[in-house]
């Protein structure tokens, strides 16, 4: 994040862009659907966070809440933090094994720009579950993890 | 401490609570202020912060402090079948590889029995003319006078329509106007779910068409008693939305009138069609499945659709003529759709539940398992192979 003033800009500190993370996670945000929060409360490094999407209507995800891990390395947010899902999820970005969401295959991590927040990226990844190739994906059961 | 608790309708409510309060606690105090038919605690659901909060916990342990949000949502309610149902529609098979696909449908799940009496599993009778398999239907009972209650149970009128269109709107994030959604649900006849595939798919120029729409109610003439008592109708209900097995309407046993066969009669071939006797005594019984059915009816047979919506005053006055041959005909038309019985061992019973906990739902494991010759391996396999081509 980027203050123009004049010409010269301003490069929000690490630490300060992801206070303003904090808080706004903690104002809630939207209408609910997403959710994030600090894993963590004691990193000093604010690095470790969760959040939880509630999956959208009108596709096999309606109904089920799906818990991530988000990792924000301390040269966020120049790069992408790494996106874990925790809930068992079939999608095309998502590996099967291991929940990672693979950047590649996952248009915001892959085209990162230091703007995109944790909000966005939960909120993308809402999306990109009604999204006409994966709204239909046979699920694994409820309640099962990584 | 006050907290503000957020729903998934948009809308926030505050309760006042002790930050020592455990989540138990809370979701009775919720309960007791909004109504326990609006938010059960059992059903409750709470997320503060990308956690959600378990009963045993408190609120101070989950750092929800004064004026903190919380999303409340309600889990889906287990049903008694005891199936694992992993989709909200079950999805059908594409059996190309395998030989004939029986179709089965999930049976309330047994207790596991110490003897070896085979545990009955119902399936619907394939209709000896239809060459495709019979739809897989779910077995968890559902009070008959419900059924077609049921297969209208999609779609969205009067004040859900609103709430739909915005819903519809903030999963597109802006990329559809008010207008694409409202056309879209139109071409859909109200069915949200499909007006969403039109959205991402394109909307038909032929499903544009305007619905069928009823004659002002004085021009129409008074319905007939049902023919058909509920009793009739078959205890098994598709286990996915309205219309995902369609009922096969009119299939090829109607002439292809042309639509220069204009005229005040020219919907009269219809009269002796005994799909259409057997489709009017359940429209007469339960007027509300008539949509539904003639959306099915338009992706089956554009043209007689298209004959039905030149010709709405006449296709209404055929739809409200008293059915002939009075219970016995219906009876004998429906007794195809009976569930018949289907036995497995408790060694079979073992291998689908197995199966089933790969992940599938109960209907496509049956209708695999039956189809690969009760091989479980070669079942699995396919499962496993195909996971990506269920479809709703």
């Amino acid at each position: 994040m980027t203050l123009g003033s004049g010409g010269s800009s301003v490069v929000v500190p690490r630490n300060f862009r992801l206070l303003e993370e904090l808080e706004r996670g903690e104002k809630g945000i939207g209408d609910g659907t997403v959710s994030y929060g600090m894993d963590d409360g004691d990193d000093i490094y604010m690095r470790s966070w969760t959040g939880t999407i509630i999956g959208p209507h009108n596709t096999v995800h309606e109904g089920r809440i799906y818990q991530l891990k988000l990792f924000c390395d301390k040269d966020y947010p120049e790069k992408p933090p790494s996106v874990r899902f925790h809930s068992r999820i079939n999608m095309t970005c998502v590996n099967h094994e291991t929940g990672v969401v693979e950047p590649k295959k996952f248009g915001l991590l892959a085209n990162w720009q230091r703007e995109y927040t944790m909000e966005d990226i939960l909120t993308q990844l809402k999306k990109e579950m009604a999204a006409p190739h994966n709204r239909k994906l046979v699920q694994p059961p409820e309640g099962t993890y990584f | 401490m006050k907290v503000f608790v957020k729903t998934l309708k948009g809308t926030h409510f505050e309760i006042e609570v002790n930050p020592s309060d455990t989540l138990s606690e809370v979701k009775k105090n919720i309960e007791t202020v909004q109504g326990a038919d609006v938010y059960p605690a059992a059903q409750q659901m709470l997320i503060h912060q990308g956690k959600v909060l378990k009963d045993g916990t408190t609120l101070e342990e989950n750092k929800v402090a004064e004026n903190s949000f919380i999303v409340i949502m309600l889990s889906k309610t287990k049903s008694s079948s005891g199936e694992g149902s992993t989709t909200s529609t079950a999805p059908s098979v594409k059996a190309s590889a395998t030989p004939t696909s029986t179709s089965v449908s999930a049976a309330p799940q047994a207790p596991a029995s110490t003897g070896a009496t085979p545990t009955p599993v119902t399936a619907p009778a394939a209709p000896a003319s239809a060459a495709a398999p019979a739809p897989i239907s779910s077995g968890s009972a559902v009070p008959e006078s419900d059924i077609y209650g049921q297969a209208a149970s999609n779609l969205v009128a009067g004040s859900n329509l609103e709430g739909t269109i915005q819903q519809i709107l903030d999963m597109g994030g802006g990329s559809w106007d008010r207008d694409t959604v409202v056309r879209a649900l139109r071409a859909a006849y109200n069915n949200p779910e499909r007006a969403v595939e039109y959205l991402y798919s394109g909307i038909p120029e032929q499903a544009e068409a305007p619905p069928v729409t009823r004659e002002p109610a004085s021009a129409q003439p008074a319905n007939p008693p049902a023919a058909a008592p509920q009793a009739a109708q078959p205890a098994s209900v598709p286990s996915s939305g309205p219309n995902a097995n369609p009922l096969d309407l009119f299939p090829q046993g109607l002439p292809n009138v042309g639509s220069g066969a204009a005229g005040a009669g020219s919907l009269d071939f219809l009269r002796n069609s005994q799909q259409f006797q057997a489709l009017r005594a359940m429209v007469q019984a339960n007027p509300q499945i008539l949509q539904p059915m003639l959306q099915e009816l338009g992706k089956q047979n554009p043209h007689l659709m298209r004959l039905i919506q030149e010709h709405q005053v006449d296709f209404l006055r055929l739809i409200n003529e008293p059915v002939e041959g009075g219970e016995g005909n219906i009876l004998g038309q429906l007794a195809s759709a009976m569930p018949q019985a289907v036995t497995v061992t408790p060694e079979e019973r073992q291998a689908i539940e197995r199966l089933e906990a790969m992940g599938f739902d109960r209907a496509t494991v049956l209708e695999v398992y039956f189809a690969c010759n009760k091989n479980e391996e070669l079942a699995a396999n396919y499962l496993l192979d195909h996971m990506h081509e269920f479809d709703e």
